[in-house]
């Protein structure tokens, strides 16, 4: 058995004048919990339904454990989908929902019921089975429509925005659950999203989209720490840029000149050359503020634009060569300090990120 | 709705909107209650015979049977052949839609008879069809009858199931089929079981309107019926060959019972049908095409109805404009030659009465259409609503019959005037008008009507100037329907017409039944034609406000 349940070969997409996928490849491990995340527009949607069946790729080839499904409708593709509005039969009970895939395959009814209810259990909806879809709030109804996706145990669970219908409150509650419920059973989860803390939060693997191609897959730390293009870096979270040229490559690293200071950064990049020009990039919570920078490397003298108290952490607006940075300080080290006066800020190495411009 | 309700109504107190108010209520009351009552006391008398027939009489007895077995019969398959035609023209990509489409929107303005007397024209004892295949066969055809009203039935209603099944489809989230199919279940089995099932209360309501129109239908069936008689028929050969008004009344009510056991019976079984469908955002699903064994056979059938329905409307004309039909095709103008004075002068009375009726029809409608959504007056709403809709549920015979018995003595004197078939016809389509205003007056805001008032505008200027130039849309499509209807009826106004108010459709039904085909068709090519130049002068002159059967063009 191969260790990938699902493999996406060059897969291209067009509707009308526009091209919603642009050669798309990806591969998903089985049991494994994968969020496609990107903005609206950016094919994520697209790709999902492909690999559920009911799109058909233009061009490219979808595999679904170790046999090629291209053509084969998506009753014969072992997946399962969550719609965005959940679609429950308003004309059936809930029992009758959630066991709706299993009579259609055969299963006789008390046997799916028992089955159905082991389910519901576990998302804890066994008070609802006789309720109607209309009488459910959101919630209830977006766990009933899990419910129904799970029953038939299928190979792949895709899960279409599966909490944009629901209330900031209980949207917390239900990513928690949705994460338990996936581990417990074990089964292999696309979600598709364009919330970047609600892909954090579950993901083993984040694969992020723009744009109809692939950015980059990887875990959310990998995506958070090591981000392998600019728009990922500023999709998730927030980055500062500055512009730098690359003056030489170390054992360890790389040295880059930005303004009139030399920097260092832990992160070599494939394909830089000494004299490139490049993006330097930096997340405002890794900067660190320094009253005395007295013998350090990689410090960087701004002015305070402004500083604002936030709670947790005072973040300062300031102002380098011309550019405006940001940095959070979580230390409460220095008292807020005044607009107008200096400061400066150390940039670790590791977390210092080179992007070719 | 119940917000709108629920405020306080200062417009309710105006001297202007409670007299208009008590107009609305005083004239549905007097042509529509009082007809059917003033009606009604006769057949009782005598104790009962008249209706004792029923049980004693053959020929009673089977209109009965008949009735109840042409609508067995013709609204099943009118109901599939509409369902057929709005799933594929709602979800499929189909050839040749303008095709379907135009073949329907004819069948939908042309009087429901022209299909009898051109299926007699083709399959009757010297239709042409019935000639050929005696000719080359020796076969014997004879489809007047239970056998031929049945095709004519579903070929000439299929369109209202059509119409009420294609919004229906239409509205419907494909979504759920695709739930459906990712749960596993193959094509035809998520569409019995999502399809289906969700448009379950659409198909009650399309299979109770056609059985009205089929079991009230009278044109055809005298056409085509020949010795199949149907209620509808001999209530009419009650009154016009034995002079039995107190008969055929009676004949008519037993038509209006069976009318409400249908009623009731679409109440039962869709009292626990209703679902409100929920969704959150709107999906965006593709609509998967068909497998081609689903997709031939129902192109097949629609392609084989369309083509009968061009076969239909190609016989009228052909018919027209040749000398003998069957016979001789010389092209000829001696069919409209021989009946042009009659032919004027019908049309012309047709043309003032349709015109009259349209305009009544939707400013009736309009006044009690607004009344109910907008002004608050206790009970008298609800019955306001209830007794205007109430004709769509009575039988086009009866209301023709109760009227001459009603309207022929005091206290109010109608019978043989012009204004007796206007006001009866005013009636009739109403409840068409009320639903035409209903979607319209919905959507305006009571902030709207209060903006007004406070600017210093009273109640009826509100009402004229600013609720219905909002309204202008329900107006003009009550008045083209009402137009529609008022040109091609036949079921009431043959009772109340008189020679000197004569009307086309019903001399041309005359002329059918007699076997005067090419005169006939004459007429009912001029008939057709009129509706189809008024639409189109409409259209031309009002642009996009006229909308007629728009929604599946």
């Amino acid at each position: 058995m191969a260790s990938e349940i699902l493999v996406v070969k060059d897969v291209w997409k067009r509707f009308g004048d526009v091209v919603a996928l642009k050669g798309v490849s990806l591969k998903v491990k089985r049991g494994s919990y994968v969020v496609i995340l990107g903005p609206s527009g950016c094919g994520k949607t697209t790709l999902l339904r492909i690999i559920a069946g009911l799109y058909e790729p233009d061009t490219g080839e979808v595999w679904i454990d170790g046999v090629k499904v291209n053509g084969v409708p998506p009753h014969r593709r072992g997946i399962s989908m969550m719609f965005q509005n959940y679609a429950l039969f308003p004309h059936m009970k809930v029992i009758d929902n959630i066991i709706y895939g299993l009579r259609v395959r055969g299963v006789d009814r008390e046997k799916a019921e028992a089955k159905a209810r082991e389910i519901a259990k576990m998302l804890g909806i066994e008070e609802l089975l006789n309720r109607y879809p209309h009488e459910l709030s959101g919630g209830q109804q977006q766990r009933v429509a899990l419910a129904r996706a799970l029953v038939i145990e299928p190979k792949i669970l895709l899960l279409d925005e599966p909490l944009s219908n629901l209330d900031a409150k209980i949207r917390a509650k239900v990513r928690v659950d949705l994460r338990r419920i996936q581990k417990e059973l074990g089964i292999t989860t696309i979600h598709v999203t364009h919330d970047q803390e609600e892909a954090m939060s579950v993901a083993d693997e984040i694969v992020v989209m723009n744009a109809g191609r692939i950015e980059q897959v990887g875990t959310p730390e990998e995506i958070y720490f090591r981000p392998s293009t600019i728009f990922v870096a500023d999709f998730i979270g927030s980055m500062n840029f500055l512009e730098g040229k690359v003056l030489s490559l170390t054992d360890d690293g790389i040295l880059v000149k930005v303004a009139k200071l030399t920097l260092k950064s832990f992160n070599r990049v494939k394909g830089v050359h000494p004299g490139d020009k490049v993006l330097l990039g930096f997340r405002p919570e890794h900067a660190q503020l320094l009253l005395d920078p007295s013998g350090k490397e990689n410090v960087l003298e701004a002015r305070i634009i402004d500083a604002r108290f936030m709670g947790a952490r005072v973040t300062y607006i300031l102002d380098f060569e011309g550019s405006t940075i940001i940095v959070d300080d979580y230390t409460g080290k220095p008292a807020k300090m005044p607009a107008g006066s200096k400061i400066h800020i150390y940039i670790p190495p590791e977390r210092l990120l080179i992007f070719k411009s | 709705m119940i917000s709108r309700l629920s405020r306080d109504d200062p417009l309710a107190k105006d001297p202007t909107t409670i007299a208009l108010y008590m107009f609305a209520l005083f004239f549905i009351s007097l042509f529509v209650l009082y007809p059917l009552a003033k009606g009604f006391v006769p057949t009782l008398s005598d104790g009962g015979v008249y209706y004792k027939k029923f049980l004693d009489e053959r020929l009673y007895r089977d209109a009965v049977i008949n009735t109840l077995l042409m609508v067995a019969l013709s609204t099943p398959t009118a109901t599939a052949l509409g369902f057929i035609y709005a799933y594929a023209l709602a979800k499929w990509r189909v050839p040749f839609r303008k095709f379907f489409t135009y073949t329907i929107l004819l069948q939908l303005i042309a009087p429901p008879f022209a299909s009898g007397l051109a299926f007699l024209m083709l399959f009757g004892r010297n239709g042409i069809a019935s000639r050929l295949l005696n000719d080359l066969l020796g076969v014997e055809l004879n489809l007047y009858g239970a056998i031929g009203l049945w095709i004519v039935q579903t070929i000439t209603f299929f369109p209202i199931a059509f119409l009420v099944l294609y919004g229906a489809i239409k509205a419907l989230d494909p979504t759920y089929d695709y739930v459906a199919r990712t749960l596993g279940a193959p094509p035809l089995r998520a569409f019995i079981d999502v399809d289906l099932r969700l448009l379950k209360p659409a198909i009650l309501s399309a299979l109770t309107l056609v059985a009205m129109y089929v079991l009230e239908d009278f044109g055809n069936p005298l056409l085509v019926g020949g010795d199949f008689y149907v209620l509808a028929v001999l209530a009419y050969m009650n009154v016009v060959g034995w002079g039995d008004y107190v008969g055929g009344a009676a004949t008519a009510y037993v038509l209006l019972i069976l009318v409400l056991l249908f009623f009731v019976a679409q109440w039962k079984i869709l009292g626990r049908a209703r679902y409100t469908t929920v969704t959150g955002r709107e999906s965006y699903v593709e609509v998967r095409e068909p497998p081609f064994w689903v997709k031939v056979p129902a192109l097949a059938i629609m392609t084989a109805s369309s083509l009968f329905i061009v076969t239909i409307y190609s016989s009228i004309i052909l018919g027209a404009f040749t000398k003998t039909w069957g016979v001789d095709y010389t092209p000829t103008l001696d069919h409209f030659r021989q009946v042009s004075y009659a032919a004027t002068f019908t049309l012309r009375n047709s043309l003032t009465v349709a015109i009259a009726s349209a305009i009544f029809c939707a400013l009736l409608g309009f006044l009690v259409a607004y009344m109910i959504s907008f002004r608050r007056i206790s009970l008298t709403n609800k019955y306001l609503e209830v007794v205007g809709t109430m004709p769509s549920a009575i039988p086009g015979t009866l209301l023709g019959i109760a009227y001459i018995l009603a309207f022929a003595g005091p206290p109010l004197v109608l019978t043989g005037t012009i204004f007796i078939i206007i006001v009866n016809n005013v009636v009739r389509f109403l409840p068409l008008s009320l639903q035409s205003y209903k979607s319209v007056l919905t959507k305006i805001d009571q902030a709207i009507e209060e903006n007004s008032v406070v600017l210093g505008a009273g109640a009826v200027t509100t009402m004229t100037r600013v609720i219905l130039p909002l309204a202008s849309v329900g107006f003009l499509s009550s008045f083209v329907y009402a137009f529609i209807k008022s040109m091609n009826t036949v079921s009431a106004v043959i009772f109340l017409e008189t020679p000197r108010t004569k009307l086309l459709a019903p001399f041309i039904l005359g002329l059918g039944t007699h076997g005067y085909w090419g005169q006939a068709a004459a007429l009912s090519t001029l008939l057709i034609a009129t509706v189809v130049v008024f639409l189109v002068s409409l259209k031309l002159l009002m642009g996009r406000r006229v909308r007629v059967f728009e929604e599946f063009l």
